[in-house]
């Protein structure tokens, strides 16, 4: 299980972080070009189903979803409380900080 | 009701929250506490540490003490200690009142070395604890199942209607603005029933179905009729019982349930035995079903179905026969979260302390958003909002408050006190009435802050008692590895912290108002000028 809450809790994060509202708690004054935005988008939602797939073939399907949905809650609720009240841990503890810097056109605002 | 959809729903989501709330809240927090019921049991017995023992002694051990018990009875179950819901060696026997009517249930708990009841201290422990949520306490359940049945569809309703009332589920999915008031209570409301919304769906529709043969007897009745017996039939039709015998009425005495549970360990593997059924002990139609392990969320099991008089195999039942039960056994599997592991287990507890949470914060934002229209009237809040805060105190506080002292009286009241197991029942909610009696007397500011302190207070008390009176310290149980005395020790101290936490929030809030200059015309008036 804790592989497929690493998963989800990137693929939530991205999702997350498309969202001008938490990009601007963790970086303030920044947006994100639209090509990026797609990418965050298509990879974290591909992140979530991954894990779903990985859950269901290492624990069974009835037991694989149980997981999956208790992973979903868990990864969700720690993101809320972390954009709230400590926002740059998002990023330490997911590892694309610099892989967004690099890839992305980000423009000031 | 208001006009439009949406406002509807919003009307109808406040009003059936709040009329059943304080309800759910108690069946929230105890149903919580269940999936720690066996530890629980154990912490509030600490004179018996469970043992490893094989199989063959317990199962022995089992048969001669309900050879003595359960003489005459109509069906006899043993619950060998081979899994985490049974930490002691269990037997139940089953005995006929009057014929047609539900029997009458004789439970012991079994020391295996001796074939004697376990020499403890008599408590109704984590499992009266965890039964509260479903049956209540001091009625019949004939009453109970009424209350909590319509109290869960009302939880249902309560659910739809919030996932429609909600206009930015995407939009704000991860969205917490604290430090804000009424926002951030709708905030915190919102994101944590949607984030465990399948949870909390699940457990209250799931919950829902238990209720099934109380709420709409008609649909089995219509069928087969009512009464017990038609609904045993119902049960040995669904499940493929074709092996079940009527009673020969011929004494023929029983095998050695040994070579039973042997037989099915050589089949399943060691350790796979649940539980052994034994219908009809005595009689020559006796017969001995073996059931296996929970691994799923799928609640039935394999079973092994012997004749009980000379051994022999008669059939091997699959886990399930056909589709309608299949459905209501994993549904209700996933409420009792039997076959979940530690980690699953936890991320449970979690999700409910979620749902515990989503309701407290649905019964404050009521009061929050009515707040400021009531402290505006001359005569001060009308009684019902005045009502409504003090169930609040009194159940989100009180109630953990109570618990505590549930946990305290397991510890403190004399091991020879008769009727001791009902007595920490009664101090139970002895206390939680106090509790809910206290906001009559305070404003309801002190109330709020009085009662967290007592329930941090409370809390922080229990890692001390137990090791004054059991000797079993936290710092002895971390290094043993004890975790259930350790783990219990742990969640009190954090659950102290949260209180704590919570208390002096409103006591900065307090004096803030205090310091404050009040917002009159007059001041306004004047701060303006010296601006």
């Amino acid at each position: 299980m804790l592989v497929s809450t690493i998963i989800v809790y990137i693929g939530f994060a991205l999702l997350a972080l498309n969202k001008n509202r938490h990009l601007q708690q963790v970086w303030p004054s920044r947006e994100l070009h639209d090509d990026v935005r797609l990418a965050l988008d298509t990879i974290g939602w591909l992140l979530l189903a991954v894990a779903v797939v990985y859950q269901v073939y290492s624990s069974g399907f009835g037991n694989g979803l149980v997981e999956y949905t208790a992973v979903l809650s868990l990864s969700g609720l720690l993101l809320v409380f972390q954009f709230s009240y400590w926002p740059r841990s998002v990023l330490a503890i997911g590892l694309f900080e610099n892989a967004i810097g690099k890839l992305s056109p980000v423009s000031n605002k | 009701m208001k006009n439009g959809f949406r406002q509807s729903m919003a009307w109808l989501h406040t009003w059936t929250g709040l009329v059943v709330g304080w309800v759910l809240f108690f069946v929230f927090v105890t149903g919580n506490l269940g999936r720690f019921d066996t530890e629980i049991d154990q912490w509030m017995k600490p004179e018996v540490i469970p043992q490893a023992v094989p199989l063959a002694q317990e199962i022995s051990a089992a048969q001669q003490r309900l050879t003595q018990r359960g003489a005459g009875a109509e069906r006899w179950t043993i619950y060998p200690a081979t899994n985490r819901d049974t930490p002691y060696l269990r037997i139940t026997w089953d005995t006929e009142v009057k014929p047609g009517q539900a029997l009458k249930r004789g439970e012991e708990f079994i020391d295996p070395s001796t074939a004697a009841p376990l020499d403890t201290r008599a408590t109704g422990g984590g499992q009266l604890l965890y039964k509260m949520h479903y049956a209540l306490a001091y009625m019949p359940r004939s009453v109970s199942n009424w209350i909590i049945g319509i109290c869960s569809m009302f939880m249902l309703v309560a659910i739809v209607s919030g996932v429609i009332t909600h206009k930015k589920i995407f939009t704000d999915f991860f969205t917490f603005r604290p430090n804000k008031g009424q926002r951030s209570w709708l905030d915190l409301h919102a994101v944590l029933a949607v984030l465990t919304l399948p949870f909390f769906f699940m457990i209250t529709y799931t919950g829902l179905l238990f209720f099934l043969s109380t709420l709409v007897p008609g649909i089995v009745g219509a069928n087969y009729g009512f009464g017990e017996k038609n609904r045993q039939q119902f049960n040995d039709e669904l499940a493929a019982r074709e092996y079940r015998l009527e009673r020969a009425e011929t004494q023929v005495p029983l095998v050695s349930l040994n070579q039973i549970t042997a037989e099915a360990e050589r089949r399943w593997g060691e350790g796979q035995v649940r539980s052994v059924e034994i219908h009809y002990p005595g009689d020559q139609h006796a017969q001995a079903i073996v059931t296996r392990q929970i691994i799923s969320p799928l609640r039935s099991t394999e079973e092994l179905v012997f004749n009980a008089t000379n051994g022999e195999l008669i059939t091997e039942q699959p886990a399930t026969t056909a589709a309608p039960r299949t459905f209501y056994e994993t549904v209700q599997g996933l409420h009792e979260s039997l076959f979940a592991g530690w980690w699953l287990r936890w991320l449970y507890f979690f999700s409910g302390l979620a749902g515990v949470a989503i309701i407290g914060s649905g019964l404050i934002l009521w009061i929050v958003k009515r707040r400021p229209k009531q402290l505006k009237q001359a005569e001060g809040p009308d009684f019902g909002h005045r009502l409504v805060e003090g169930l609040n105190v009194g159940t989100i506080a009180g109630l953990h408050t109570a618990i505590a002292a549930y946990f305290l009286a397991n510890r403190l009241l004399p091991v020879d006190l008769p009727a001791r197991n009902e007595w920490e029942v009664h101090v139970m909610f002895i206390v939680w009435l106090i509790a809910l009696l206290h906001p009559v007397v305070r404003p309801i500011n002190r109330a709020w802050i009085e009662q967290l302190w007592v329930a941090s207070a409370a809390f922080l008390l229990l890692p001390f008692v137990n090791a004054i009176t059991t000797g079993r310290d936290l710092f002895q149980s971390l290094q043993q590895g004890d975790w259930v005395f350790a783990g219990f020790d742990l969640v009190a101290i954090a659950t102290a912290i949260l209180f704590a936490i919570a208390a002096v929030k409103l006591q900065q809030r307090e004096q803030q108002q205090i310091n404050a200059p009040v917002k009159t015309k007059v001041n306004r008036v004047a701060q303006e000028a010296n601006a």
